[in-house]
């Protein structure tokens, strides 16, 4: 390994996506820039220690709940574990009148409160809080991106950032298309560094509206600098999904229409709406949970291998899932498609009133609060199994897990005594909580007679690594800073993804199937056990 | 990093323990059994089967003292509480000694929070008499099959002698710390002799690499923007101070300077003591460019001897000078402060947080890393061979 410097062949234009070097935004250019990049090679054996180039991040909506609860506490991780450049400023910008000092106190007791690791180190808290800046900006006003234009370019100056800036929409949908258009009077989305924009899901709340963001944002940055966020996708345990599958010879000779019944996707939590009964009320569940976050789960559980994991293949091989996926026609919805909402009862020993009861619910609300699906995958792999998602609110427990059901063996060698408590082979991904995988199989029991019974055999994520696995958003913000989009949505999946949705919406709208209730606690309607029962299978209590 | 270093309460904790004095291993791996057994069903409960042993890896420690034994086992204690692994601890009480076997068993299940279970099994062995020398012959049916076993030799390891050569016949990874040596130079040099001769067999480990890392992550930080890489062609001065004092703290130093060394291909030209703190060593870079590097040693003591306490590196290329200092607090341990100047602009300061690392957070971040770290070993060669010419 000693001797010769590995030359590498890749472009500095890395961190330049609209026209970099073009210097038509204030900001100031690099010192130099070689032209070819050689590697950092200190940084080889430094595996999980990912260092981005120093840069600004903007975050609007700097005062919400967002920002407090998940993006600060992120940033200041990252911090604290020396995982943001030496120059690294934030600068909050959100409607409220504070300066710089109050959104530092504001930002050292939000910390405090919602880090991941406690107790929170207050001396490092504080180190972080120097590196924060506020702006007052009112979305509206030109004039107050005039002034965040000219605080970034003497911040870029100070802090040798390279030009390079992130943008973090932390605020609701409907802003992006006025802060992008903002950002884009002002220069501030192309200069000599990178300029990146996250926004957060949802991405619209039907095709047309998902299409109508994706131009707006995409007349102002390329689609390769937005960043699409659905920290789903930033947790190890979904990213394991793809380890597990692909990183292992024995599990893809099953994984199909071959060995494969029918396969299980559940996303349930114990919550109501919280506070968050006047959106949850315009989403439900379906816009809310289904669309994004159980969908990706059926992409990543039934795609093809990608050539890589990389950006590009990763993602083509989701989107040809979505695209595999039967459309529902509206006969199709109403057989194959449960929507209910909870009615009062007991959840994790605590009694707790039903939806319409919630604030800021209506009271003849309709809104689903628990959607069960049927749908087929119609490709070569998975043509016949049907995948069933169930998404809900006011269910026993919290608890995300992909179940995939194995036919039974085609002969019963021990006979149909033997091997009556003998239920299907299964492999269970669960996600949250306690990560892991379990496998499903027959043993012997260990008596006289030959009996067989199912056991379990458990792999809990968390017990077998040695490493703190990171906050999804730690995990994606610094992948933003690094350029790598691969756990982001791109605009194709967005768009396929509600293109199955919208047809569920729009008869569901029209009251087909009829809403449906259940007990707050249980896991759900009759009518979901009924979905199952007509296809010989029923759920599984996680 | 963030420790990953769990503590569960009592009550989440069911154990079983069985303790035996002049023993022989049979009645060790009967007991071991027949403890495992016991904690297995009643976790069972109802379930009519036991949870399965989600083992991922067996630990072997060798300590020479009684509280060096408590010491460690308290570490793996620690580390055990979220990782299951099978640990046996072993005190070698001497050859001279009248040869016996003590036990003690203890065998953890821990409940996680949805319930599923964990476990922990610790063994502590004090060998005494000739079979001290013969490690292999009662660790090894100890072990678990199909797991990884990692060698932790707290203290100086007898690099010459047949016990730790025999131990290392089962192990799949020697762990040291070289900042707790005896003779600090001698042994160090004979611990990179002997992964440069098993290195292709066995993979070797250094708490005090890990004690390390957050020079190394910070370092490598300051040439990851793309307009800094090509300074990594143009060092032309690296000075670095470490904790302790005398030619023993320069080791620590060593190794760092072998982590750039054998990172950008320098080759070491020559080096000599100037004084009994500081040494100078010269290196030529691939383009024929001459390096300085200069190791102090900083007298501190709060800390292990070797530990950085302060870095600075010079550079140019295509005009663009940078100076990047990394210092520790003057009296605090638990973080130092990065300055970075670039071109003749204004100073970009960034505090760095070092949280104290106990020995079970070391252990954990060595034992996290691949069983054979290329770059550790790199270095390890590199610094051999400064430490070598320095005498």
């Amino acid at each position: 390994m000693k001797g010769k410097t590995r030359p590498r062949t890749k472009k500095v234009a890395a961190g330049a996506e609209p026209d970099g070097g073009r210097g038509d935004g204030q900001l100031i250019a690099p010192v130099s820039r070689p032209e070819e990049l050689p590697e950092n090679r200190l940084a080889a054996g430094l595996s999980e220690y990912r260092s981005a180039a120093p840069a600004l991040m903007v975050i609007f909506g700097a005062t919400g709940d967002l920002s407090h609860r998940k993006l600060l506490p992120a940033l200041y991780n990252l911090h604290r574990n020396r995982l943001l450049p030496a120059g690294f400023t934030l600068v909050g910008a959100a409607i409220d009148k504070l300066d710089s000092n109050a959104f530092r106190k504001l930002a050292i007791d939000t910390i405090a409160e919602h880090s991941r690791t406690q107790p929170a180190d207050k001396e490092a808290i504080k180190d972080f809080a120097k590196d924060l800046e506020y702006l007052p900006v009112d979305f509206a006003k030109a004039d107050d991106f005039k002034a965040l234009a000219k605080r970034l370019a003497e911040l870029d100056k100070a802090r040798h950032t390279g030009g390079n800036v992130v943008f973090y929409c932390a605020t609701p949908p409907p802003t992006y298309g006025m802060i992008a258009n903002q950002l884009k009077s002002q220069g501030l989305n192309r200069g000599a560094g990178y300029r990146r924009i996250i926004v957060e899901k949802p991405f619209g709340t039907d095709l047309r509206s998902a299409r109508e963001l994706g131009q707006t944002l995409r007349s102002v940055f390329p689609e390769e600098s937005l960043y699409r966020i659905d920290h789903y996708l930033g947790k190890e345990t979904v990213q394991n999904i793809l380890a597990f599958r692909f990183a292992n010879a024995i599990f893809e000779p099953v994984w199909n229409c071959q060995l494969v019944d029918h396969v299980q996707i559940t996303v349930a939590e114990p919550l109501g709406v919280e506070n968050r009964g006047a959106y949850y009320d315009r989403a439900g569940a379906l816009r809310d949970i289904v669309q994004n976050h159980a969908l990706q789960l059926l992409t990543l559980v039934a795609m093809e291998p990608p050539v890589a994991f990389e950006s590009m293949a990763v993602r083509d091989e989701k989107v040809k899932v979505l695209r595999a996926v039967r459309p529902l026609s509206s006969e199709d919805v109403r057989t194959q498609t449960v929507r209910a909402q909870y009615e009062k009862g007991w959840v994790l020993g605590e009694e707790v009133a039903g939806y319409r009861d919630e604030n800021n619910v209506a009271r003849d609300s309709e809104t689903e609060t628990y959607a069960a699906i049927r749908l087929q995958v119609d490709n070569w792999r998975w043509a016949g199994v049907p995948f069933y998602l169930r998404a809900g609110k006011r269910l026993p427990k919290q608890v995300t897990e992909i179940r995939v059901q194995f036919k039974r063996p085609p002969h019963l060698t021990f006979g149909r005594e033997a091997s009556r408590e003998l239920e299907p082979n299964a492999i269970v991904l669960r996600i949250q909580p306690e990560e892991g995988i379990s496998l499903r199989f027959g043993a012997k029991v260990p008596t006289a007679g030959l009996v067989i019974r199912s056991v379990n055999m458990d792999f809990l994520y968390t017990t077998s690594f040695l490493d703190d696995a990171p906050d999804a958003y730690e995990r994606l913000l610094v992948d933003c800073m690094l350029g790598d989009p691969t756990l982001f949505t791109r605009s194709d999946e967005v768009e396929t993804a509600w293109s199955l949705i919208d047809p569920i919406e729009e008869s569901w709208r029209a009251h087909e199937p009829p809403l449906q209730t259940y007990a707050a606690g249980s896991w759900g309607p009759l009518a979901s056990d009924l979905l199952l029962a007509n296809d010989g299978c029923e759920w599984h209590r996680p | 990093m963030a420790s990953s270093v769990a503590r569960l309460h009592s009550d989440r904790v069911r154990e079983r323990r069985w303790t035996g004095k002049g023993v022989t291993l049979g009645e060790v791996l009967s007991h071991l059994a027949e403890l495992h057994h016991d904690i297995s069903h009643t976790e069972a409960e109802d379930q009519g089967h036991p949870h399965p042993r989600n083992s991922v890896m067996n630990l072997v420690v060798c300590v020479g003292s009684q509280a060096r034994a408590e010491e460690t086992q308290e570490v793996v204690e620690r580390m055990a509480a979220s990782h299951p692994l099978r640990a046996v601890v072993i005190r070698r009480a001497g050859e001279k000694e009248r040869p016996t076997l003590d036990a003690e068993i203890v065998t953890e299940a821990h409940q996680l929070v949805r319930g599923e279970t964990i476990q922990r099994e610790q063994i502590y062995l004090s060998v005494s008499g000739a079979a001290a020398d013969h490690l292999a012959s009662f660790v090894e049916p100890l072990l678990v099959a199909d797991v990884p076993t990692y060698l932790w030799w707290a203290g100086t390891p007898p690099l010459g002698e047949r016990g730790l050569r025999d131990a290392l016949a089962i192990c799949d990874v020697l762990i040291v710390d070289s900042a707790g040596f005896e003779k600090p130079v001698t042994a160090f040099l004979e611990f990179a002799g002997l992964a440069d001769r098993l290195g292709g067999r066995i993979g070797f480990a250094d708490l005090h690499w890990s004690r390390q890392r957050p020079w190394r992550e910070s370092l490598s930080q300051f040439f990851s923007p793309s307009e800094r890489r090509g300074l990594l062609r143009g060092i032309e001065r690296f000075d670095i101070d470490c904790a302790g004092e005398g030619q023993a703290a320069w080791v620590g130093g060593s190794l760092l300077t072998g982590w750039i060394a054998g990172a950008l291909g320098w080759r070491l030209l020559r080096a000599a003591a100037v004084t009994d703190e500081h040494a100078d060593a010269i290196y030529q870079a691939p383009g024929g460019a001459l390096i300085p590097v200069a190791l102090r040693s900083s007298g501190r003591t709060t800390l292990p001897r070797g530990t950085a306490t302060r870095l600075r590196l010079e550079a140019e290329s295509g005009g663009l000078r940078c100076l990047d200092t990394i210092e520790l607090h003057p009296e605090r341990d638990d973080h130092a402060h990065m300055t970075i100047e670039l071109a003749g602009q204004p100073a970009i300061r960034q505090r760095l947080a070092l949280p104290p690392q106990d020995e079970s957070e070391l252990l954990v971040q060595a034992l996290a890393v691949a069983r054979r770290d290329r770059v550790f070993m790199r270095s390890l060669s590199a610094a051999a061979e400064l430490q070598d010419a320095l005498g």
